[in-house]
């Protein structure tokens, strides 16, 4: 069983789009390449960096796409569709990201400033969350109940 | 409010009959005698009447009513004769979305009846309908169909404001005019005084006037009058004010604007400011001919005898293209409430303008140049600009203060880091740019001024037009101004690139700025590296191609990655290494709003070639864009900038690359011809040496010899040019020979270059030896077929023993050969491994050594056409001692044997090369010396 902590660091490997202020020659990293870093100019970095580099007021952070409750042209799914499709599944739906939970929660507690409706999204996510909980906690009953072999 | 509503009459010409229609209420159409008030009635619509028409003839009625027909009556007898259910039906006048005010021709003959999105035409007594008026363009419905007072258009009103002529005879449209803001239009009414004048009311209770209707265009034998375009013009009260004229004016050209007349006719006629009087005329016929500014269709204005004498009208329309506002370069509009004033590579410059704040926030990429500030905006600057060391502001003229710039010179070292200028009344400043350690202003003067960073008022010189843009980078100025008016929509630019520290001449002078059709400037500045770029409205950037002419070429075209048609991008930034086009893609608008804060993305370049699905147009973009982005390292170079070797290597590597790749795609598809074209761009020798390789894998032995031959002469070329300087003699076969003389008279003067040249001989006899074999393809000693394919299978091996020369007259060289060996294996390797075999029979150097030379002796004294040059060559060679490399093989060879037992001859001699190269170069001079 891992603790959140423990999650939180497995999703701080995932990429983010961040805007540095200075300038650092390509970094090589266990986790390979990253950089190089152009003020102005937007880069992928590992959220740990991203945070890293944030705290320090090195970057801006550019939230991911999908972070955002506008249903826009191009963004098919926002975080306010993606409710909707998960409270109108009977199942499990794809999220935008393996770590969304963790991205939203690692990012709206040190970026609030860089994100646009921070609050509307932070109220989202935990509603996508509290939604696949409640499916999951009615699967195990029904399972529990029913004696069958494996759980729907 | 039935009862008052206006009654909708038709009169005939003979003022014989009126006829009305009922008030609404009772559906009634009421017929009136003139003469004698006698009235008929006629019933029997079943919805309040639309329209009615009297027939000229006066022995009809038409009448549209909202009960959907269309009813001809009979005024004799009051009956219906036909009712024609062609209209949608409605409940009332109010919601009836067609007025259908239908109308007679002229004679009666025809009925016009508009409905939905055509005029149908009806025909007297049969009521077929015989024909109709169409126009695609309109998105409304008609409604509403006047005739002329003469007889040969009909005018026609839509629901959604267009306003349409029709020659009637033709059935086309003559004149389109399109209400600006949309309305529907109510009402129409031509002037039956004044030819060409159509009144029209629209819902909102407006009057417009249009006047000037073109005439006929169709040119009809049949009728008498000849062709005759009027020019056209409106007064309306809808004039658009609308403040982006520019897109207006390059718009399609079909609506009548009110426009200044300008006659370019004037200036070769009689020079009557923009106006023309007519004389009256009898007989139309002629007077095409007669009419001084019949030169063509647009120009010419000539009326019929229905025009009135002395009638004053506007015979051009030819419109200047509104000339571009001056603007800053990576700035959103003025009038915006919060705006960026500038966005460079430097920083962003934001202006508040709402009623609560009037500020301006300064924020840089790079926090370590300075950090952000925020400052009240005082004196109400609107155009900014910012460079690692200022930040400059300037403000318009006001009524009571003049236009000031501001230099807040954040990078001085003292503690007053802010100063004003402040312009002279009579100036206002309208373009601003910051270069290294300067400051160029435009004013409306038509003067630049430049001004240092600590404010000395350095230099001042006038441009030839209005002020465009402006942009900076170290020592470079780039001014675009107007030139003067471009064909109709086109803005028409010159452009400036001047040297500020004055030490040269200006490398653009007054040349034009190339711009896409109908398109005006939206960007302009310097790319890093410091090459002038600009992007127009059409989407394309172009950037100066110092290498052509000073030429601009573009590089991009930022419309065609627009996901959609009214998307745009907006340039922040141009790197040309990496080469990045850094841009905000704008959705919907041609700039950005301050919030959300936009991200920037970043663009590819692309030159527009032909065919470029095909793989060779693709190396030959990748080929030119590579050597076009490398042009900045020759710019720097003429400007004394030092930078290193290494990066212009590596910028130059993907030219390299493609080079290679296009030679082998023409050699492998048979294009001989071009693969030697290729050849001739190839930089330098090693590449040569690999395509010649390439082609005689492929049997292209043509080729092969005559790459040969280009190596050659490169390498002559080459000698002749160092020659040259050296001697300050011409390039000529004499001095080569002369060369050579002087050498062999004196064979330990310059070792090391002896040596040099000495492997190059050795290279160019290669070549030849293999030619020689190559060449005879049934060669008449069979071990000879064995030497020439023992030649070109190990291409590695002498390769090894003699790219020296290459490398060690230019050190660099040895990067790119490792390189381009590492391409080319990639793309060879197949055959590469086809011809292994052949490399496993086992051949020592010092063997295969002499069995070329002793081939070459064969070979050459039977070759009766050989150049004297070669013979020199030859004889040189065979008279030549033994190389360094030889000699220190010979000392070393037990040794390299010692330590690396189990390999084959083969490797040793490979090994032997390695740590001969390693061995410092006076040391093999020396040994060379010793013997």
């Amino acid at each position: 069983m891992m603790d959140p902590a423990e999650i939180e660091f497995l999703a701080e490997k995932e990429m983010v789009s961040v805007t540095p202020n200075f300038t650092q020659e390509k970094m090589h990293l266990i986790g390979g390449h990253v950089g190089p870093l152009n003020p102005g100019l937007p880069v992928d970095v590992p959220l740990w960096m991203a945070v890293n580099l944030k705290q320090g007021q090195k970057c801006r952070i550019n939230p991911p796409e999908w972070m955002d409750i506008v249903v826009s042209l191009y963004i098919s799914d926002s975080l306010q569709d993606k409710k909707q499709e998960e409270t109108d599944s009977k199942f499990f739906t794809k999220m935008p990201s393996k770590h969304y939970m963790e991205l939203t929660q690692i990012l709206l507690n040190c970026a609030t400033d860089d994100i646009p409706h921070a609050d509307e999204i932070r109220t989202l996510v935990k509603d996508i969350w509290d939604l696949r909980i409640a499916k999951l906690r009615s699967s195990i009953d029904t399972f529990l109940k029913s004696d069958a072999t494996h759980a729907k | 409010m039935p009862n008052t509503k206006a009654l909708r009459y038709a009169h005939s010409d003979g003022h014989t009959d009126l006829c009305f229609e009922g008030t609404g209420n009772d559906f009634t159409i009421k017929v009136v005698k003139v003469d004698n008030c006698e009235h008929k009635s006629l019933r029997g619509h079943e919805a309040p009447v639309l329209s009615v028409a009297l027939d000229p003839q006066e022995e009809y009625v038409a009448s549209s009513s909202c009960d959907g027909s269309v009813v001809i009556w009979k005024i004799e007898d009051q009956s219906q004769l036909k009712i024609l259910n062609i209209l949608p039906k409605s409940n009332d006048v109010s919601l009836s979305k067609s007025l259908c005010r239908l109308t007679w021709d002229s004679t009666g003959k025809f009925l016009f009846i508009p409905v939905e999105k055509e005029v149908k035409i009806f025909e007297r007594d049969t009521w077929n309908e015989v024909g109709k008026l169409v126009d695609e363009t309109v998105a409304g419905i008609f409604s509403l169909a006047v005739l002329s007072p003469n007889a040969t258009q009909l005018a026609v009103g839509s629901t959604d404001g267009h306003l349409l002529v029709f020659d009637i005879n033709s059935k086309t449209v003559v004149e389109r005019y399109k209400h600006p803001k949309g309305f529907t239009l109510t009402s129409l009414a031509w002037n039956p005084q004044v030819e060409g004048q159509i009144a029209f009311c629209d819902k909102e209770g407006q009057l417009g006037l249009l006047e000037d209707i073109a005439k006929s265009s169709s040119n009809d034998t049949t009728s008498k009058s000849a062709v005759k375009k009027r020019a056209k013009e409106t007064h309306g009260i809808f004039d658009d004010d609308d403040d982006d004229f520019l897109l207006e004016a390059t718009q399609d050209d079909n609506e009548p604007k009110a426009a200044e007349p300008m006659d370019e006719d004037d200036l070769s006629n009689d020079g009557a400011a923009g106006s023309k009087v007519l004389k009256p005329l009898d007989d139309s016929d002629d007077d095409t001919s007669k009419a001084p500014d019949d030169i063509d269709d647009a120009a010419s204005s000539v009326s019929d005898a229905l025009v009135l004498p002395k009638t004053v009208i506007h015979t051009e329309t030819y419109k200047p293209t509104p000339l571009q506002n001056a603007f800053q370069a990576g700035s959103t509009p003025v009038h915006l409430s919060s705006r960026f004033m500038v966005w460079n590579s430097v920083g962003i410059i934001k202006q508040y303008n709402t009623e609560e704040e009037n500020s301006i926030d300064i924020e840089f990429h790079d926090t370590s140049i300075h950090h952000a500030m925020h400052i009240t905006n005082n004196y109400n600057y609107t155009m900014a600009d910012m460079s690692t060391e200022a930040v400059i502001l300037a403000s318009e003229k006001d009524d009571d203060s003049p236009s000031k710039l501001t230099c807040m010179h954040f990078g001085s070292w003292d503690s007053s880091k802010e100063w004003t200028i402040s312009l002279p009344d009579n100036e206002e400043i309208q373009a601003i740019t910051i270069g290294e350690s300067w400051i160029a202003i435009a004013t409306d003067s038509r003067t630049v001024r430049i001004i240092t960073v600590g404010g000395i008022q350095k230099q001042i010189f006038s441009i030839a037009g209005p002020v465009v843009c402006m942009a900076a980078h170290s020592n470079q100025l780039l001014v675009v101004y107007h030139r003067g008016t471009g064909i109709p929509g086109d803005q028409c630019l010159g452009v400036i690139l001047q040297y500020v520290d004055g030490s040269k001449r200006s490398v653009l002078n007054m040349d034009s700025l190339p711009l896409s059709r109908k398109s005006s400037l939206s960007w302009l500045g310097f790319s890093a590296e410091g090459t002038p770029f600009y992007m127009d409205s059409a989407g394309v950037v172009r950037m100066l191609n110092r290498k052509f002419g000073n030429n601009w070429v573009q590089v991009a075209n930022t419309k065609s990655h627009a996901k959609g048609k009214s998307d745009h991008y907006w340039i922040v930034g141009v790197h040309e290494n990496p080469q990045q086009l850094r841009c905000i893609p704008c959705k919907g608008s041609r700039y950005p709003a301050t919030l959300p804060r936009p991200a920037v993305a970043i663009l590819p370049f692309s030159i527009p070639l032909c065919e470029m699905n095909t793989e060779k147009s693709q190396y030959e973009e990748s080929l030119s864009r590579s050597q076009l982005f490398a042009n900045h390292f020759d710019h720097w170079t003429s400007q004394g900038y030092e930078f290193e070797e290494s990066l212009k290597e590596e910028v130059l590597k993907p030219v390299q690359e493609s080079l290679m790749k296009l030679f082998a795609l023409s050699a492998r598809s048979d294009r001989e011809y071009r693969a030697l074209e290729v050849c001739e761009l190839m930089p330098d020798q090693h590449t040569l040496q690999l395509a010649i390789k390439y082609a005689s894998r492929l049997k292209h032995i043509q080729l092969a010899e005559r790459i040969s031959e280009l190596v050659r002469r490169k390498l002559e070329e080459e000698e002749a040019g160092g020659e040259e300087q050296e001697e300050e003699d011409t390039y000529s076969q004499p001095i080569v020979e002369r060369r050579w003389a002087q050498r062999n008279g004196n064979p330990g003067d310059n070792a090391e270059e002896d040596q040099e040249e000495e492997q190059e001989e050795d290279g160019v006899n290669q070549y030849e030896g293999e030619e020689e074999v190559d060449s005879t393809p049934s060669g008449p000693v069979l071990n000879l077929k064995s030497s020439k394919s023992e030649k070109t299978s190990k291409p590695q091996f002498q390769l090894s023993g003699r790219s020296n020369p290459f490398r060690v007259s230019t050190p660099s060289k040895g990067t790119g050969s490792t390189k381009g060996t590492q391409v080319f294996d990639s793309m060879t390797r197949k055959k590469a491994e086809k011809t292994t075999p052949v490399l496993t029979a086992p051949t020592g150097k010092s063997k295969n050594n002499s069995k070329t030379q002793s081939s070459q002796a064969k070979i050459f004294p039977s070759k009766k056409t050989k150049t004297t040059k070669s013979d020199n060559i030859n004889n040189s060679t065979s008279e030549k001692t033994p190389s360094a490399f030889d000699l220190w093989l010979a000392e070393n060879k037990e040794s390299i044997v010692e330590e690396n037992p189990d390999v084959s001859e083969e490797d040793v001699i490979s090994i032997a090369t390695e740590k001969f190269r390693q061995i410092p170069k006076e040391e093999r001079q020396v040994k060379l010396h010793q013997n």
